[in-house]
This record gives structure tokens, sequence and C-alpha cells, in this order.
């Protein structure tokens, strides 16, 4: 349901397109920040996919990004996060102690993407923010086949 | 004689003459000048007979609007009588502007070259972009003007492929960051990415998780992290966070050559 908390044992994906992985290889901080006009950094809620494992819940993903977005250049990285590790890293991390939200946010259509979902809070120092979170990817994969 | 489907010729700044050029993004150099001016374009085969008009003691720049334009042609001559800087005026030789969604802007120096200014004559965000990318490229000034340059041109296609309709690096973030480079000469060379909002973001990494990271803000402002061991207690991190006009960070030695 619409903003339902992912629980902290649960992972979530990020798509870091070729601008955030300049050499190809090495996902840099800025993919884990927010543009201007956004509240939320988009991910998406891998066990909400019910797939059986993690390459099944890649190209699930894959998929999306398929419809989803218009050019998934060939260095688009995918990286997976752990909700918990993240959570706890800002949390322990931040002099705010800042705590992030990662919340559900299915899209219905155009095109749906029922296992979409957001983090908050990102902001104020979204910088600092994000260099942590970086620190958290658990793994990345190619973002297309 | 060579094809350009975009195409710009440049003097280089205050010391130099003509003698670079912009060819399809790419930028090389040491591309001989021809003495005399030439701008024309056409098909392949037919070039220079469609179009072709001489240019006199200018610089000039190409602009072209047309998806799959035409190629065109463009040599430049009496580069030796350019102004020693690069602000000049411009006018539209309109016999050109109206063929082939082609906009040609010859500049003519000798007329009023006080009138405008460098960045008049570019006529958007992008166009700012490919020259701050290029100024980069050619400044004596920025020990790693290849790889930066080289690395930033990849980063504007990337963002132009994501989204085609936007500006592909913030030009104003560019900005800030050349000079930015134009103030510390003897840097190691950083991790440069965009944001989403295609802001310049620089990141040099070191062993012990050593991290300085520089968000170039549009304002000239910049946003910087820096996370490094504690020396006095290696079980903990410095992490430092903050804001500073560029001119006034503070850069850890280990970034520095």
């Amino acid at each position: 349901m619409t903003g339902d908390k992912i629980p902290d044992l649960h992972h979530i994906s990020r798509l870091c397109q070729p601008k955030h992985v300049p050499d190809g290889q090495q996902i840099e901080a800025s993919a884990f920040m927010l543009r201007s006009d956004e509240s939320g950094l988009s991910v998406n809620w891998l066990e909400f996919l019910n797939c059986s494992n993690r390459d099944d819940e890649i190209d699930e993903i894959r998929k999306l990004y398929s419809l989803k977005f218009n050019r998934i250049g060939a260095k688009a990285k995918i990286a997976i996060l752990n909700v918990g590790e993240v959570r706890e890293k800002v949390k322990t991390e931040t002099d705010d102690n800042r705590n992030l939200e990662v919340l559900h946010e299915p899209i219905k259509d155009d095109p749906p993407d029922p296992s979409h979902s957001e983090i908050y809070n990102l902001k104020p120092d979204q910088e600092f923010i994000a260099e942590l979170i970086r620190e958290t990817v658990q793994e990345d994969y190619p973002a297309r086949h | 004689m060579p094809n350009f489907s975009k195409c710009r010729i440049y003097d280089e700044f205050e010391q130099e003459k003509i003698k670079s050029v912009v060819f399809n993004n790419m930028i090389k150099e040491n591309y001989p000048i021809a003495p005399s001016a030439t701008v024309a374009w056409g098909e392949t085969s037919t070039l220079p007979t469609i179009a072709q008009e001489k240019i006199k003691g200018g610089v000039c720049l190409i602009k072209e609007n047309h998806p799959e334009p035409p190629l065109a042609i463009v040599e430049v001559g009496d580069w030796c009588n350019l102004p020693t800087t690069s602000t000049t005026a411009r006018f539209k030789n309109n016999a050109f502007v109206d063929q082939d969604g082609f906009e040609i802007l010859i500049i003519d120096p000798q007329e009023s070259r006080d009138s405008l200014t460098q960045e008049n004559l570019l006529n958007s965000k992008e166009d700012q972009v490919q020259e701050l990318i290029f100024r980069i490229k050619t400044s004596r000034l920025i020990p790693l003007r290849e790889n930066l340059a080289n690395r930033l041109l990849a980063l504007y296609y990337d963002a132009k492929e994501e989204d085609p309709e936007c500006v592909g690096i913030e030009p104003e973030s560019l900005r800030s960051f050349n000079d930015f480079l134009l103030l510390h000469n003897n840097l190691k060379c950083p991790i440069v990415s965009l944001t989403p909002d295609n802001n310049i973001y620089a990141s040099w990494r070191h062993e012990h998780n050593r991290v300085f990271s520089i968000h170039f803000l549009p304002n000239a402002d910049a946003r910087f992290v820096m996370f490094k061991p504690n020396e006095k207690h290696p079980e903990r991190k410095i992490r430092i966070s903050g804001s500073a006009t560029i001119d006034t960070l503070k850069l850890e030695d280990w970034i520095l050559e």
C-alpha cells in the first residue's frame, strides 16, 4: 500500500545512469542525489516482486526500466541496497541522526510500477547522505542485458 | 578537404592565433588553417559548389539545427590579424541562414568588436557547455586538461543520451568547475560525474576510505564532503560537509600532486 514502510531486512534497487558511473565500473554518490524538484529518491522494492532469487528480480527490474525509460545507456547500472543497512548507516553517521524513510510508493500507470518506492529525508546536506548511501551498495548489475 | 557537420574555429583567448577546430564535438588540435577563408555546405560530392563565401579576418561559428545536416566546410583566413581576445561582434550573413536549416554567424571583428561578448555568440546553453569544455581542453593552466575534457565530453553525451532535451551539463556548474581547475593547478585527477540536475560532481577517493567530493552548484557556490580516518581514534572516521565559494574551499593535501 502507498506509504508503507519497507522492512529493514528487505532490499531496494536504484537505477544509476551512465552519468553516475563515469568509468563504467564504480557508481558515484551522485547516483543517490535528488533533482531539485524531487522530494524522494526513486527506488524499487525487490522483495515486492515476489521472485525466487536475485537474478529473477534483476530481470524484472530490467524489463521495467525498458518500459519506463526512453533510453538506458550501456554503462547504466542497478545498485542493490539493504534498507536497514542504509537507514542505520545514515542514522549513526550523521550529526542529526538522520532518519531516512523508505516507503512504498507504487505507480499505477504510464507504465505501472507496483514496486516503486522512495527514500525520503535526503535533504538537507544530500551530498553527505549520498556519500554514505554509496558506501552501503551491496552489489550492482548492468541495467540492460 | 575535411567534412564538418558542426564546426567552430576559435582563437585561443589572449595568447594565440586560431589553431584548433571542434569537429563533430570532438576536439582536434593543430588543424591546418588555410590562408583564405571559405564557408560552404552541400552534399559530400558537390562541396563546395552549392554555397561558398569568403570571410575576411574573423572568427566564424556555424550552428546547424538540421537533425541530419548536410556537410559544412570551414576554413578561416587572415588569422594573423585576429584580435587578441575572443570578444568580437557578429553579424548574420543572410545569404546562408535559410538554406538547409543552417544558421551561420560570421564575426567581423574589424567592424564592431567591442559591442558583443563571446557569450553573446553562444546561442544556447549547449553551445556554452561545448565552449567551456573546449576551454578546459586547451588551457595550459590545467595540467589535466586532456583527461578532463574527454571525460566531460563523455558525460555530456551520457546526459544527452539519457535525455536528449536536457542541456547535457549545466553550464554555470561547468563554469565553476573550470574556475576551480584554474585556481588549483596541482590537483590529482578527480572522478567526475553529474548530479541528477546535471551539475558537476567531482570526487577524489583514496586508500583508507578517504573521500573528498565537491558539488559545483550553478550559483558559483560549492558543497563539499570529506571523509577521512581519525588518526587518534582509528575505529572512528572524520566526516565533514559544508558549502563555500570555490575560491575558499580548503583542499586536503592528499588530493594534490
